[in-house]
């Protein structure tokens, strides 16, 4: 239902309504910036990130295939563009946000309540990769397949880093909320 | 794996309820600044006065200078090589006498700032079409 809408709404776009780009971003914006913000640790990259993603995807649109779903495809593009500013940010800023304070979690993320910073803190002792596996398959239900195309890793690739992902979360999840509630 | 899949639920929902992060208010604003910026075709801005026209206006005041100074440069009689080829200019325009109020001053003034730019115009237009028209052959 939501694809032949986002169908309807890109054919319009494509025939010069470019104001309807408006109710794509509204209806993506949110999940697309969650997973730049788990791939680069801070809001203003992942805000920049998320904004030249929409504005690729918008001058990619004619070349568009509508067979897909527009929401993997914009993802995918989140997930390059991610990539690509990290690189270009380099890897030691990594290590300054690995494990950040508790409050600092909350200062990032807008996590107020314990479950939300208990996640916020596990998922930030998580590989990059592996955060954005998780937050795909559990916030928006991606299938293999669907994270197959948006992170282009293979399929078997994504089942072996997922089933790891997701152990390795269950386990910090547990060590967070023992440390949390001791 | 059995402990995985009984828990993934609960990770779900957790995910669900926790872990939405929010974009700052305005987000979509900026965003569809740009692409209404990509969108919207640039206005192409035309001169009212084509460089072709200029030319021409160039060229004929170029050619009424120089006729003016063939038809009466004769008569004058100065000393000074500058007033030899203001003079019959001058004397051209007075003789038109379309506004015999306006002062020599005034004449040679206005007749050296158009006469240069008219120059200049002709110049540069002869420099950006000659190469293109050797090349074209």
């Amino acid at each position: 239902m939501i694809q032949s809408h986002d169908t309807l709404l890109i054919n319009n776009i494509l025939s010069g309504d470019a104001a309807g780009y408006a109710v794509l971003v509204n209806r993506y914006k949110d999940l697309a910036f969650t997973i730049a913000h788990r791939m680069l640790g801070n809001r203003e990259d992942a805000e920049e990130v998320v904004q030249d993603a929409f504005v690729k995807a918008f001058n990619g649109l004619p070349g568009f295939r509508q067979h897909a779903k527009f929401s993997t495809w914009l993802y995918r593009i989140v997930y390059n563009t991610s990539i690509s500013r990290k690189r270009l940010k380099g890897i030691s800023q990594r290590s300054l946000e690995e494990f950040p304070a508790l409050d600092k979690i909350e200062d990032q993320t807008g996590a107020e309540d314990d479950q939300g910073i208990m996640l916020e803190k596990a998922l930030q002792k998580l590989p990059d990769d592996e955060k954005a596996l998780v937050t795909l398959y559990y916030l928006n239900e991606s299938s293999i397949e669907d994270i197959h195309a948006i992170t282009g890793l293979s399929k078997a690739n994504v089942k072996i880093k997922l089933f790891r992902a997701r152990k390795k979360l269950l386990e910090l999840l547990t060590a967070v909320s023992e440390k949390m509630y001791s | 794996m059995d402990e995985l899949l009984a828990n993934d639920e609960r990770l779900k929902q957790l995910f669900q309820a926790e872990g939405r992060l929010m974009t700052s208010p305005g987000f979509t604003d900026r965003v569809m600044e740009r692409v209404e910026s990509i969108a919207s075709p640039k206005p192409e801005y035309k001169p009212l006065i084509s460089r072709r026209v200029w030319f021409l206006i160039a060229a004929a005041f170029t050619l009424l200078v120089a006729g003016s100074w063939l038809v009466s440069g004769t008569d004058s009689q100065v000393d000074s090589q500058y007033t030899k080829v203001i003079e019959p200019i001058v004397s051209f325009f007075k003789g038109l006498e379309f506004n015999p109020d306006i002062p020599t001053e005034s004449l040679i003034i206005i007749t050296v700032v158009v006469g240069s730019i008219s120059l200049l115009l002709a110049i540069d237009y002869f420099l950006n079409n000659k190469p293109r028209n050797l090349i074209k052959g």
